[in-house]
């Protein structure tokens, strides 16, 4: 029981956390884009929660507070580098979609940074380092050139890479299977990849799949991918209104919420309790990002090439 | 002892391989016995088989690969078979490596070499010198040895410099005879480091005890033309020039720049084109600090690199063109 409380806690955390950054922006009180991952939480959670955070190397897209957050716990840091103050991540320089924290790293260019964890995860075997490299992809990605290239060279070369495509459906407004030729399963057969799936967008679920393609890349020192089918509550960014979207499929996968599913299986009074403890971290965190100073604009000339 | 261009580059990628297991050579057709489209790599997949990594044609996915393994603790090399297909590494290069680099303040080796240019009749996708796209580009360093610089000692302070290298060879360059510096050659000019500027270095070559009418600008492949011009002006013409070699395309010293000019007139002269060319910039930052006579920028013409050898001669700035552009400019 102590276990789902955590795992409520962190994933109601990345909610809390994409609520009021929505409410943020809705009051132009932060500038830029960001990408939420509401309805997706658990899929962050499951996978962050069964890696070896020392040794693995993670690699994430545009959608990736979810990942960050699973990772530190720590929503002060993310928070101020959205709002581009010293405090943030790398001190404001890179916003919503640009981190880089230790082993974890984000972009902002759709599928760009799978041929990069492909030669992370070279990198480890040639080294002979222990872990493996987590990359995180969406479904929008999965059309890109060089994530078909990757694919193939992670193949060719063994390399231990989980790929982690995290299917909600949609790429931006449109529909994924409108534009997507034949289905991932047999794409990433034809690359003599294991290929594993969820499809509920449930927490317990994906962690189990999770662990047994962790357990494969781990073992074999070889590529493998998990689909994992997701729904994404909130627009592709912050202006989206999902016109695109049907009532009928949001009423749908709202009923499935994975988060409600796992608050069923705590009390009403404990789950009140985390929803109200995590609402006054993010609330502070925010509160405290808001008020924290801007960066120096010298910090700039760190680390330029030119 | 005279080296070529090609056995100095490889010379110095066999000492990395030899010296430093951390150096990986990686694309597409560079192990043996092919040894890469223009014979750079040929011998090494013998001698160290597990640094290199021949890859499929995904120029895209093994650039990406390679600054992954960066990232890591590796040095890859990439190397790019043709110049002109760094058109589908920009992304990586651009969005992925520059960033890292800066915005995520990673110190990162890695190399990515290509050659560039034509005049071999290779047409419009073989031929261009595309190194311009990176110009400019915040967190990119463009390097380019020439046969006065020892591309194999420039390949190895690229590798450990720490930072996105770009490294343009050119494929004329490749079987000639690399200069001596200090010495003078075939009786008429001495070629000479510039001693102010680090790491990679300009020269200047001179025609002794002869004030220079011009200076020329220039880098890479087109050093040799410019030697020949500036031979031909002096036999026909009795003109004196100085040249002035840029190896750092990107971050040029301009103080040493401005305090080796001799002359009053300044002419830079790149293969690829003269329309919004690096040449343009030179003359720009240079006459920003300092009032010369003549400045000009002689490229190549506004078009297509053509096949056919009269038309390739025609568009791109041949020893020929650049004498009588020169010429009519200083007279």
């Amino acid at each position: 029981m102590k276990n789902k409380n955590n795992i409520y806690k962190s994933l109601y955390l990345i909610r809390s956390f994409e609520q009021t950054l929505e409410t943020y922006f809705s009051k132009g009180q932060i500038r830029g884009t960001t990408h939420g991952c509401i309805g997706q939480e658990v899929i962050a959670v499951a996978a962050i929660n069964n890696i070896n955070i020392e040794q693995d190397w993670i690699t994430s897209n545009h959608r990736c507070h979810g990942h960050f957050l699973a990772i530190t716990n720590d929503p002060l840091v993310l928070a101020a580098e959205i709002m581009g103050k010293n405090i943030g991540v790398l001190n404001g320089r890179g916003a919503s979609q640009h981190i880089r924290l230790k082993h974890f790293l984000t972009n902002g260019i759709t599928g760009g940074m799978i041929p990069i964890a492909c030669g992370l995860a070279l990198s480890k075997k040639l080294k002979n380092e222990p872990g493996i490299v987590l990359a995180f992809l969406g479904d929008g990605a999965m059309n890109e050139g060089y994530v078909m290239e990757s694919l193939n060279l992670a193949s060719i070369y063994h390399v231990p890479i989980l790929f982690l495509l995290e299917n909600n459906m949609y790429a931006m407004s449109t529909r994924s299977a409108n534009v997507t030729a034949g289905n991932y399963q047999k794409r990433i057969d034809s690359y003599d990849i294991p290929y594993f799936e969820t499809k509920d967008n449930d927490y317990f679920t994906i962690k189990k799949t999770f662990q047994e393609a962790y357990k494969f890349v781990k073992s074999q020192t070889k590529p493998a991918f998990m689909e994992c089918k997701t729904f994404r509550f909130c627009g592709h960014s912050k202006s989206d209104k999902k016109e695109y979207m049907s009532q009928q499929e949001i009423q749908k996968w709202n009923l499935e919420d994975p988060l409600l599913k796992i608050r069923k299986d705590i009390s009403e009074e404990e789950a009140i309790k985390i929803e109200e403890e995590v609402k006054t971290i993010v609330k502070e965190a925010f509160q405290t990002a808001s008020s924290s100073s801007p960066p120096d604009p010298t910090i700039i000339l760190k680390h330029v090439a030119n | 002892m005279s080296i070529t261009y090609i056995n100095d580059l490889r010379n110095g990628l066999r000492e990395l391989l030899k010296s430093d297991k951390t150096v990986y050579l990686i694309g597409e057709d560079i192990g043996d016995p092919y040894g890469g489209a223009f014979k750079v790599t040929k011998g090494l997949s013998l001698e160290y088989p597990n640094n290199i990594i021949q890859t499929p044609m995904s120029e895209q996915g093994f650039t990406g690969m390679g600054i992954g393994m960066a990232l890591n603790g590796l040095k890859p090399i990439v190397e790019i078979m043709f110049g002109d297909f760094i058109t589908l590494t920009i992304d990586q290069i651009i969005n992925h490596l520059a960033k890292f680099y800066e915005v995520y303040q990673i110190d990162i080796s890695f190399v990515l070499r290509t050659p560039s240019g034509g005049f071999r009749g290779y047409g419009p996708t073989h031929s261009q010198s595309l190194e311009r796209l990176f110009f400019g580009i915040p967190g990119i360093t463009v390097i380019a040895p020439s046969i006065i610089n020892s591309p194999g000692k420039m390949i190895t302070k690229s590798v450990y410099c720490n930072r996105p290298i770009i490294f343009i060879e050119n494929k004329l360059d490749y079987s000639k005879v690399l200069l001596p510096t200090n010495k003078l050659i075939n009786d008429i000019c001495f070629i000479n480091p510039i001693d102010s500027v680090q790491n990679f270095p300009m020269h200047k070559i001179t025609i002794p005890e002869m004030q220079p009418e011009a200076t020329i600008i220039t880098y890479g492949g087109m050093v040799p033309a410019c030697m020949k011009v500036q031979e031909e002006l002096l036999m026909e013409e009795e003109i004196s020039t100085e040249i002035i070699t840029i190896s750092n395309l990107t971050d040029i010293d301009f103080t040493s720049l401005l305090n080796s000019i001799e002359s009053r007139k300044v002419i830079t002269i790149e293969e690829s084109w003269e329309k919004f060319g690096w040449g343009s910039y030179i003359t720009s930052k240079l006459t920003q600090s300092k009032p010369f006579e003549h400045t000009s920028n002689i490229g190549a013409k506004n078009c297509y690199i053509p096949a056919a050898k009269e038309l390739e001669d025609y568009v791109l700035p041949t020893t020929k063109t650049i004498y009588k552009r020169i010429l009519e400019e200083i007279k």
